[in-house]
């Protein structure tokens, strides 16, 4: 039995409302007035084109594609926050989003108050809070500060109290938006188990994510969008090998990144790969050094500012991080480079995750906008060493030698029982 | 929201041509009462926290108010006829109706904007929040109601009129509020103007109904004022601390006008909030 149904879904976004934001009325009046009605709708966009799909009961479904591919819009359509232009969708049963954790969480109220305020609009029953109350708070870890204004939280605290509340939701339908995305790694951990406790215990979960791994770890299905459309369904692995791979120019260009908001401090500009002959590329052999290079602009004076890369496989999570030295920066455009030797990674798809940082606190943020591909395909000197596990490839041979005759062992062995 | 077995199978369809089903409003409404309920108390807990004198703003803003304008308007002679204490009395049995009527506009007029952040992430009814705000503000009117009227018993005016009418001053008062309060805050979604005018009309009602004694305007305006539910509650509030009968018929026209104006805010808000993300 289908536990959501989408039928021919579109959705679009009027481009004068998304750039205003809203309207004066004046405006409104002079379009009204001086604009025929059929000019007035073409200044449209659509978000989404003909989305069908559905989701069997118990099922989980990932959702995933590049920034402003249609994935929010999508979800905020399943969620009802806003209607479909076109078509219609159906579920079965209590749907419940996680589209933001911590929704109306009130700095003044204590955290108490706040697990009650959000329950309540993500549609729990205060019946149901009540009962799930102490799980909730020990989920949380924050137990010594439940009667303490939230205003007084730290952020990580902020974030675990408002997670366990998401997590103890209860209903037929999980819609989940990269929430995991908050907290230490072991809360992540954390949250990422529950999740799959919710999709294992026959509950239906649609989530949207960046994190690839996540996606696979948990979902059986999933769908790539790309400029509003369905491009790929079917089998998780089988789309986000789609995925990586359609991201991959064969000649290799450096990747332009979308800009931080105006008023941020710093935006990351681009990202290029390059080989030892300073060309760019997205594709290199194993154990073939690389260069990256990260070009970013500092728009105000920033103290200790840090820039950072994380290399991400879509497989195994994080594999590494590396940070420059903090420091105290000018306004002006900045290059940061960082070349790996002799990378000893297996033969894959990663991504980046990409970092500008004051005092620890994120700048500017992202993750999944660039990847590298390392290829199979060898340099002549290098031995591949039949398609082992795991995501570090260990150069050296392993070397096996005779320490004793079998008959010695068996003697020696002996001895040592008497 | 229930829990209920039967509620599980329940199919829930959402389609681009939706139109507009009130008694699905309402039942759905009805399932999230506990989503209300926490929205009160939010307002409630949230609004006088942090603050020494707490809630008894709620009774301080109404009578400084009635004292000021009792001091300027008798500087003036404007309310020359009346005795000293008819003057205050005359003043406060305006303001402290007034007062929660226009917070409560106020603030549901802003409450969508306001919390823009949890309409575009979250979906639940959303009559629910305006109404959350405007009922706050009739539970201040019940505590500002009983400060007036210890004012009155310690001036030894008559009282219990006024105290067996009020809940039904009350009603017609926060009908009127939500009525307008959902209309304006479903327009200044799409138009911030709204949020600049409404303070703007509602000093012009204060001048109509509470400044200006209802005698002094001219027939054609009475008769119109006659209508008003704000007038009705400002009237009567008088007239019971004056002494005078109470005439339930005089409410029943004004009664009709806010039933009027609820349903239309109501009906206008549902047609307009399915775009309330988009806009925001």
């Amino acid at each position: 039995m289908n536990s959501i149904t989408v039928e021919g879904v579109w959705k679009d976004y009027r481009l004068g409302i998304q750039r205003a934001g809203t309207q004066r009325l004046g405006e409104a009046l002079r379009q009204a007035l001086f604009t025929p009605s059929r000019r007035r709708h073409e200044d449209r966009i659509w978000a989404l084109r003909e989305i069908d799909f559905s989701v069997a009961q118990g099922e989980a479904l990932g959702v995933i594609g590049r920034n402003g591919a249609g994935k929010s819009t999508l979800l905020k359509i399943l969620s009802r926050v806003t209607p479909p232009t076109r078509g219609r969708l159906r579920y079965r049963g209590r749907l419940a989003s996680l589209l933001e954790i911590g929704a109306g969480f009130h700095g003044e109220l204590t955290g108490r108050e706040n697990i009650y305020l959000n329950g309540a609009i993500l549609g729990m029953r205060r019946s149901e809070i009540a009962r799930d109350f102490d799980n909730i708070v020990a989920f949380s870890g924050v137990e010594r500060f439940i009667d303490t204004p939230v205003k007084h939280y730290s952020s990580g605290m902020y974030m675990r109290l408002a997670f366990s509340v998401a997590a103890h939701l209860e209903g037929e339908i999980l819609l989940v938006d990269e929430v995991l995305a908050v907290g230490d790694v072991e809360f992540q951990h954390k949250c990422l188990r529950r999740m799959g406790a919710v999709a294992g215990a026959g509950r239906t979960v649609v989530f949207v994510s960046h994190d690839l791994t996540a996606v696979q770890r948990l979902c059986s299905r999933a769908v790539l969008l790309d400029q509003g459309r369905i491009v790929c369904a079917g089998d998780t692995a089988k789309v986000v090998a789609t995925y990586l791979s359609a991201g991959e120019p064969n000649s290799g260009q450096a990747w332009s990144l979308p800009a931080a908001p105006a008023e941020s401090s710093a935006s990351l500009l681009r990202l290029s790969l390059e080989d030892d002959d300073g060309r760019p590329r997205h594709v290199f052999r194993l154990f073939e050094a690389w260069t990256l290079r990260l070009s970013f602009e500092v728009r105000r004076t920033t103290r200790h500012f840090m820039c950072a890369f994380g290399l991400i496989s879509p497989h195994a999570g994080a594999i590494a991080t590396q940070w420059s030295k903090p420091r105290d920066v000018e306004p002006g455009l900045y290059e940061a480079r960082y070349r790996w030797e002799a990378p000893a990674l297996a033969a894959g798809h990663y991504v980046f995750a990409l970092g500008l940082s004051t005092y620890e606190r994120p700048i500017h943020f992202l993750e999944d906008q660039c990847r590298l591909t390392v290829s199979e395909a060898t340099a002549a000197e290098d031995v591949v060493r039949g398609s082992g596990s795991g995501i570090v490839l260990l150069r050296e041979d392993l070397e096996v030698r005779q320490v004793a005759d079998l008959q010695l062992t068996s003697l020696s062995a002996d001895t040592a029982l008497r | 929201m229930g829990g209920c077995p039967e509620e599980i199978n329940a199919e829930t369809i959402i389609s681009a041509d939706d139109r507009l089903f009130l008694f699905a409003t309402i039942r759905e409404a009805w399932d999230y009462r506990d989503l209300f309920r926490a929205f009160l108390t939010r307002d409630l807990k949230v609004r006088y926290r942090q603050s020494f004198l707490g809630a008894a703003w709620v009774v301080l803003q109404p009578l400084l108010t009635g004292g000021l304008l009792a001091a300027a308007l008798n500087a003036l002679g404007v309310l020359g006829d009346l005795g000293g204490r008819g003057r205050l009395l005359f003043l406060l049995a305006g303001t402290v109706p007034w007062t929660s009527f226009a917070s409560g506009v106020n603030a549901a007029t802003s409450s969508v904007e306001g919390n823009a952040q949890l309409f575009r992430k979250i979906y639940f009814p959303r009559l629910l929040l305006p109404l959350a705000y405007v009922t706050g503000t009739a539970l201040d009117f019940i505590i500002a109601v009983i400060a007036l009227a210890l004012i009155a018993v310690a001036l030894s005016m008559p009282v219990t009129g006024m105290v067996a009418i009020a809940p039904a001053l009350m009603a017609i008062q926060f009908a009127t509020a939500a009525g307008l309060g959902l209309a304006f805050a479903a327009l200044n979604v799409q138009y911030r103007d709204v949020k600049h005018a409404v303070p703007f009309l509602l000093q012009l009602g204060f001048l109509v109904t509470v400044l200006v004694p209802f005698e002094r305007w001219p027939a054609t305006i009475r008769a119109l004022l006659q209508a008003s539910p704000m007038t009705a509650v400002t009237r009567t509030f008088r007239g019971a601390l004056a002494g005078t009968p109470i005439s339930l018929m005089s409410l029943l026209v004004p009664a009709a006008t806010a039933i009027v104006i609820f349903l239309v805010g109501c009906v206008f808000f549902e047609w307009r909030q399915r775009q309330i993300a988009d806009f925001l």
